[in-house]
């Protein structure tokens, strides 16, 4: 009994600690994405850095904790370290696909503000001309004149 | 060189098709507005001199208001371009190699679009107006 508490004790305080460090990181690491993406907008990007972290809280504690039952009896000491080590890579395992997830949830919204920059099309134009002027001279005003971008 | 500002496409009045994905595209966000016209139509013809010898009835044309010509697959990547939802998907597509699968299906599509039009049964409209779409703001755009 004592070793199967040693093994449950161990496997949280590894776990969380792990979740721990790895939420940090994204949170240390993704602020310079996000500010960068907001266009120095600090306080957006803090408030969805922060979001995004406490997602990835949620998601990961909530599976730690799911995944805690071992399906048999640990007796001696080699079987915490087995039981541990399978429980504990399967959780790393998790923690590096969420961690990827959220690179990619960053790089995605990095793009995003990115892409509005763009001023010409990401094609070359198949020919030039000298545009025309709308059929009806005196209906010009009345077409519906669509409003500069951003207006 | 100038600031793209507007696009104007001209697509095809008598199919089905085409005013389905005019419809769909006249509502997305747009980041540059885009005027819907059928390349039948007198305004057509005259915003765009020499549109007849671009072969509209071929493939969709799309000219900016600084006069550069996209056809084909560059067309429905300017297309996509000009919404808000839709840019960084055509930058993919611009860039990688779909882009020549890409350029298949358009011409494919373009080519059988009557044909297609009746098998989904979508009914070309009965007027064709001039559409232009407008610049909405959409909450992504924070992102």
């Amino acid at each position: 009994m004592n070793y199967m508490i040693l093994t449950y004790s161990l496997y949280i305080a590894l776990s969380v600690t792990l979740t721990v460090w790895v939420a940090r990181t994204l949170h240390s690491n993704g602020k310079v994405f996000l500010v960068s993406s907001f266009s120095g907008n600090d306080e957006l990007a803090a408030s969805v850095n922060h979001l995004l972290v406490v997602g990835f809280y949620l998601v990961n504690l909530g599976f730690v904790c799911l995944y805690l039952k071992l399906g048999k009896t640990v007796e001696d000491g080699r079987e915490v370290f087995e039981g541990l080590a399978g429980k504990l890579g399967v959780v790393l395992l998790v923690l590096g696909f969420m961690h990827f997830f959220n690179l990619f949830v960053f790089n995605r919204i990095r793009r995003h503000a990115e892409d509005r920059k763009m001023t010409r099309p990401p094609v070359m134009p198949n020919a030039m001309v000298t545009p025309g002027t709308w059929a009806n001279p005196g209906a010009v005003n009345t077409l519906p004149v669509p409003p500069a971008a951003g207006s | 060189m100038n600031v793209i500002t507007t696009l104007y496409a001209f697509y095809d009045g008598e199919c089905g098709l085409c005013a389905t994905c005019r419809n769909w595209l006249s509502h997305q966000p747009q980041l540059i507005p885009v005027c819907f016209l059928p390349y039948q139509s007198e305004d057509a013809r005259r915003l765009c001199p020499g549109l007849a010898a671009l072969h509209p009835e071929r493939e969709i044309v799309v000219m900016s208001n600084t006069g550069e010509i996209y056809q084909g697959d560059s067309a429905w990547i300017t297309l996509l371009w000009a919404t808000a939802n839709w840019r960084t998907a055509a930058v993919d597509i611009s860039a990688s190699a779909i882009r020549g699968l890409a350029r298949k299906v358009v011409a494919a599509v373009s080519e059988n679009r009557l044909t297609l039009s009746k098998w989904l049964r979508l009914k070309k409209e009965e007027r064709c107006a001039v559409v232009c779409g407008t610049v909405q703001f959409n909450p992504r755009d924070l992102l």
